[in-house]
């Protein structure tokens, strides 16, 4: 019976019930799609973690890993799969010259398995399977060849330096669009090559991926699963701890031999050479020895020569001396001789002879003395490259002593999942949407309360006689209590089961679809979660019960005779504008009229004025983060930087030719070298890395209008310091003046001053004069990058053709294009948010209205008795709800200012820079939109206006 | 001509399958000026006819002449202009705008008038002028009628309507409030017509008009009619 009557009072009330069940309906939705949407998104991509074993934890050592390793880690029970990798980082060309970073890694793996996308598996040792991000907008293409290589020797790492790419795949390993730094100078990874690993020569693993045992019944993310792995991970660490030294001593063990049989034969080598050296010195003093003995018989001989000259010129010959008769006798010649007759004819020829020795003599010493000269000078020489050699052979030998005390400790780095780059900026994307999940639906939740508040109120006030009825038949408290909240218990389950299925079928969908922009996402896996179920149905179940009760036992408190008299009704006072009279006697009637009502009733005015402006602040969020993102691209790409083309070399060899082809063609309005690299910069224990910009301050000001972070002012690059990126700055924690340590080009460190903090929205840039580039690092400045601004694409590819050390031409306009496939896709999400905040608006109006005029009807059919027409009957009562809309619109546009600050802080992407400023356009929109939704409602709810009949009205008080 | 003349009008109300006659080829004659009560028993039709004199409902049938115009063939619009500036009409249950202090709720009615009167004189015409920024709630039932009378009036109306004027009053307040309304008439020279199933107040205006059951039983003209302070009731 009582039952029955619940379902009459709805019957009779369908209006109402309709309105507590959208509102619920609503709110239910925001919650649940908002509230749920990190636990859809991050289960989604935890089924595809598991599906293809993303590693658990990973496992980094200098010195790679070997065979002993594996065996080591295989020992422990709680990894289910371990995979050692190897992979190298190297540079890759394009067949259209483009270059780009690659890594290199292997087909076959058990853990961070890869799916494949498009083609087939790699057959042969030069195929290749490609990840790459946006592969259905990119221009790869199966078929293509890459052609790998390195500053060093590629071939040491890799057999083939050729890939034919034959397919495409996805992994886990790399969901996010940015895949991280490479080994290559921290230069940005731009894609992955999966390829045989018959392909790697070198001996070590370069990682070990692992999963553990029974991690893939948690939910990856969740507090649990990082509970889980931290326990089981200690095992690991114990491992680890004890093996990390093993192919290091084995490492330093081999290098240690290597360096004693070096040594070895050093000591053989310097000992040969010794001798050597001293068998030529031997020689030499034995040619030295030689040639005095010649030259004293040189001696003799001139004196023989002297006595034999005398002998011919004189007629005695007897007297020869002893020394003559001695040399004759060694020369052969009978001595008597010298005393014969004829013996002037003999001293003739004897002198002759003599003369002739002498002169041979003479030419072997000269001969002698010319070789012994020259192995004098060859031995010189000897000497001094043996002793270079030997200093030379023992500085390797202290260099590889040196090198093996030097070999950097053993120490493995393990990782968990927060270690692992794209799961760590996917879990720090559902961190931020869950904030934004649980303050969002606050609104809801509140609009609701008061919604039920009003209807409620207004229903119990109509139903007094019944309530009197009742309770004077005996009924107890509870009972009409219960009748009425179980009307209110049914408006709260329908419309929260609805909102459940809606807003489950709704945000999650969209929300998912737009981080897609982000992330390359597995397929979205839709599901219920129970806690949240819960959560969403009994919170407003709960609401809605517990205010119905409230209201209704607020009016049980009259005695049930009071209660069938109709209610006082609520007094009117004099408003506190009355008080201010030079404003109240200005007051039209009618905005008198107005004035009191909206004071009369507050929670009737709050519920509008929150509900109003909610849905004001939602439209201004909304085009807010599609302003914030706009000014990435405005003011970025319009403003800061204001060339189009980004040209790098190889090297600044041709540099002054090729800036002179590049300025020979007019359509290049500005051509201007600078340098650039990828730098590391030092602050407070922390450390980043960021685009280095070196220009001519004069270069500077052509290409771009660098300004400052807060005041907007001009900067000029000087001698000062060096200009830091705004959101690099924030990032780091780093203010104007403050000291940091920059890197050069070649690694070199040095201290240096912030002179300021420029306004930048897309990456890190830090900039600085050439000047300061060489004062700070003693540099050379090698300008390997021309930046062009010119409208004719054409004849700059034109000029392109012809520069010399060419590497690649960026065209900013393909970043634009990125950013405005983002803004597209945000469209979407205005589109809900508009929906959203449409039927928020609806629903607080529609109830606003109907309440006004349900207890109003005497008051408007009196209006009409007295002769008031249509317009001014609908005037009477929706100045009231214009006015709402205006303080709440009002309202609503700072709110929506605060909810915009909220949400882009919360989104926060680590490169972009997003703007904070909100267009007057968008502030328009948003209240202009706010007011269309009122005169939608009001024009539906002239109708009931029009049907209140006078005759009917009038007659009695019920 | 009479100011007013209800020509065989009948008016009935189709409740389902259910025919009600509610007013059945009724014919009366009002002049101007004159004060008219109408008396019969409870359902005889009395506010129908005063609704269907105030333009806030329509005939089935027959013609409702008012100053030469027949009403009954006005539309809604027409007859919005009807209410607005040729009548004025005080309710049973009084109807003020709660919201409105007394002056106020007599100003609403200006609001829309061509030629309205002052509103404070009217409120002083209805003994009221110290109670004029008093909220309705604040105010006696009497003197909410009185307030709603000063409405009515206030409109300078061709024809004030009263039904029942002092069917949720007491006796005394009753009285006063009758008073001022035949004091409109007698020295205002406003038409007056009101409803009432009291018999004992037929004798307050220069004519009654008797039905019953939809239908006229009786005109009687009285040519002295006394003054409502010499009524008992
Ligand atoms: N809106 C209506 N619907 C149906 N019947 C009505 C309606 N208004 C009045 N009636 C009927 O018409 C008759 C006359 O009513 P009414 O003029 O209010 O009587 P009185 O004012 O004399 O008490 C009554 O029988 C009543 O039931
Ligand atoms: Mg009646």
């Amino acid at each position: 019976m009582f039952q029955i009557d619940t379902f009459r009072l709805i019957r009779k009330t369908v209006k109402r019930f309709l309105s507590l069940t959208l509102i619920v309906l609503i709110g239910v939705a925001f919650m649940m799609g908002l509230m749920s949407n990190p636990y859809i998104m991050r289960s989604s991509v935890d089924r595809f973690d598991d599906k293809y074993h993303l590693q658990d934890l990973q496992l980094y050592s200098a010195y790679g890993f070997c065979i002993e390793d594996l065996q080591a880690l295989r020992e422990s029970e709680k990894i289910d799969r371990l995979f050692a990798s190897k992979t190298v980082d190297v540079y890759c060309t394009r067949q259209d010259g483009d270059e780009l970073v690659a890594r290199v890694t292997e087909l076959g793996r058990s853990v961070n398995q890869i799916e494949l996308s498009a083609g087939r598996m790699p057959k042969k040792a030069d195929e290749c399977v490609l990840l790459v991000n946006y592969i259905g907008e990119s221009d790869y293409y199966l078929g293509e060849e890459f052609s790998l290589w390195l500053d060093e020797d590629i071939h040491e790492y890799l057999k083939n330096d050729r890939y034919t790419v034959v397919g495409f795949v996805k992994s886990p390993e790399y969901i996010c669009n940015v895949f991280g730094t490479s080994n290559l100078k921290n230069q940005e990874l731009n894609m992955v090559l999966y390829v045989p690993n018959t392909n790697f020569i070198f001996k070590y693993y370069t990682t070990l991926y692992m999963t553990l045992k029974d991690a893939d019944t948690y939910l990856s993310y969740t507090r649990e699963y990082e509970d889980f792995v931290d326990d089981r991970s200690t095992d690991i660490a114990d491992i680890a701890f004890v093996q990390q030294n093993y192919l290091k001593d084995q490492i330093k063990e081999e290098a240690e031999e290597e360096l004693r049989k070096a040594t070895e034969e050093f000591e053989e080598k310097k000992a040969e050479g010794q001798a050597e050296l001293d068998e030529a010195a031997q020689k030499l003093n034995d040619a030295n020895i030689m040639i005095v003995n010649y030259e004293a018989e040189l001696d003799m001989l001139n004196t023989l020569i002297g006595r034999l000259k005398a002998t011919v010129g004189e007629d005695d010959v007897s007297d020869f001396s002893s020394q003559a008769q001695d040399f004759a006798i060694s020369h052969g010649i009978d001595p008597s001789v010298l005393y014969s007759a004829d013996v002037r004819e003999y001293a003739k020829a004897a002198l002759d002879e003599a003369q002739n020795t002498y002169d041979s003599l003479n030419y072997q010493i000269r001969k002698a003395r010319q070789e012994y000269e020259a192995g004098m000078e060859e031995y010189k020489e000897g000497v001094l490259t043996f002793n270079d050699e030997i200093a030379k052979a023992e500085a390797e030998l202290r260099k590889a002593r040196q090198d093996i005390d030097d070999l950097p400790k053993a120490s493995w780095t393990l990782l968990d999942r927060e270690g692992h780059y794209s799961s760590y900026m996917y879990d720090s994307t559902c961190k931020q949407m869950a904030a934004i999940g649980y303050a969002m639906p606050m609104l809801f939740f509140l609009v609701a309360a008061l919604v039920c508040l009003t209807t409620m109120t207004r229903l119990v006030d109509e139903q007094r006689g019944q309530i009197g009825i009742y309770s004077a038949l005996g009924f107890t408290k509870k009972q009409i209590i219960g009748k009425y909240v179980s009307y209110a218990f049914l408006a709260a389950m329908i419309g929260g089961i609805l909102g459940i299925l809606l807003g489950q079928a709704i945000f999650p969908t969209v929300i998912y679809k737009t981080w897609r922009l982000m992330y390359d996402l597995p397929q979205m896996v839709l599901s219920f979660p129970v806690p949240y179920v819960a959560i969403c149905l009994l919170s407003f179940l709960g609401l809605m019960c517990g205010v119905t009760a409230y209201v209704v036992a607020n009016t049980l408190k009259d005695v049930p005779a009071s209660l069938m008299r109709p209610k006082a009704p609520k007094n009117a006072r004099e408003i506190l504008l009355e008080k201010v009279s030079f404003i109240w006697e200005k007051l039209s009637f009618t905005s008198k009229i107005t004035a009191r009502n909206l004071f009369r009733y507050k929670s009737r005015f709050l519920m509008t004025v929150i509900g109003v402006a909610g849905c004001t602040a939602l439209l201004v969020l909304g085009w807010g983060i599609k302003d914030s993102i706009s000014d990435v691209i405005d003011i970025q790409f319009g403003e800061i930087f204001a060339y189009d083309y980004q040209i790098s070399l190889e090297n600044d060899h041709h540099l002054e030719e090729n800036l002179s082809i590049l300025e020979k063609d007019l359509n290049n309005e500005t051509v201007v070298p600078f340098m650039s690299y990828t730098g590391k910069l030092y602050f407070n224990s922390r450390n980043d890395t960021a685009s280095v910009i070196v220009m001519e301050p004069r270069n500077a000001f052509v290409t771009m209008d660098l300004r400052s972070a807060d005041k907007k002012l001009p900067i000029k690059l000087n001698n000062e310091g060096i200009v830091v990126s705004q959101k690099f700055a924030r990032n780091n924690g780093i203010k104007k003046g403050d000291m940091v340590i920059l890197e050069s080009r070649n690694g070199l460190k040095a201290e240096v001053q912030v002179s300021e903090i420029c306004e930048m929205y897309f990456q890190h840039y830090i900039f600085m004069s050439e000047a300061m580039y060489q004062s700070l690092f003693e540099e050379e400045i090698k300008d390997t990058f021309i930046a062009v601004k010119t409208d004719d694409s054409e004849s700059l590819m034109k000029d392109c053709g012809e520069l010399k050390d060419f590497i690649s031409v960026i065209d900013f306009s393909g970043m634009i294009d990125q950013f405005q496939t983002m803004i597209n896709a945000l469209d979407l999400i205005i589109a809900v948010i508009i929906i959203t905040s449409g039927s928020l608006a609806f629903v607080v109006l529609v109830n606003l209205t109907q309440v006004n005029i349900s207890e109003r009807v005497r008051e408007i059919a009196t209006l009409k008795v007295l002769g008031f027409n249509e317009h001014e009957v609908n005037l009477y009562i929706f100045k009231e709800i214009l006015l709402l809309t205006l303080i709440g619109g009002t309202l609503g546009l700072p709110l929506g200012v605060l909810e915009h600050h909220f949400i882009m802080n919360v989104i926060n992407m680590e490169m972009v820079m997003f703007g904070m400023n909100i267009s007057v356009l968008s502030f328009t929109y948003a209240f202009l939109i706010t007011f269309i939704f009122t005169a939608i409602v009001l024009f539906f709810m002239r109708r009931p206006l029009e049907q209140i009949d006078m005759v009917e009205s009038l007659k009695s008080v019920e | 001509m009479s100011f007013i003349s209800f020509r065989n009008v009948s008016k009935i109300y189709q409740m389902g399958e259910v025919e009600i006659k509610a007013l059945d080829d009724m014919s009366f004659d009002i002049e101007k000026g004159e004060f008219v009560t109408i008396l019969g028993a409870s359902g005889a039709g009395k506010t129908t006819v005063l609704n269907i004199l105030g333009g806030m409902d329509t005939v089935t049938g027959g013609h409702v002449i008012v100053d030469e115009e027949d009403i009954a063939g006005y539309n809604q619009k027409k007859l919005c202009e009807y209410r607005r500036n040729d009548i004025g009409f005080v309710f049973q249950f009084y109807n003020l705008v709660q919201n409105l202090t007394a002056k106020e709720n007599v100003e609403l009615a200006l609001q829309i008038c061509r030629f309205p009167l002052d509103p404070v004189k009217m409120l002083k015409l209805v003994g009221l002028e110290d109670r004029m920024n008093n909220f309705p709630s604040q105010l006696s039932g009497g003197e909410q009628q009185r307030v709603a009378i000063a409405r009515a009036v206030a409109k300078n109306p061709k024809l004030l309507l009263c039904d029942e004027p002092t069917g949720a009053l007491d006796y005394k307040t009753g009285k006063q409030v009758l008073k001022v309304l035949q004091d409109m008439c007698f020295e205002e020279r406003m038409t007056v017509v009101i409803v009432t199933h009291n018999s004992a107040l037929a004798d307050m205006g220069n004519k009654v008009i008797h039905i019953r059951s939809g239908k006229v039983e009786s005109v009687k003209i009285n040519d002295h009619p006394k003054n409502i302070e010499e009524i008992e009731y």
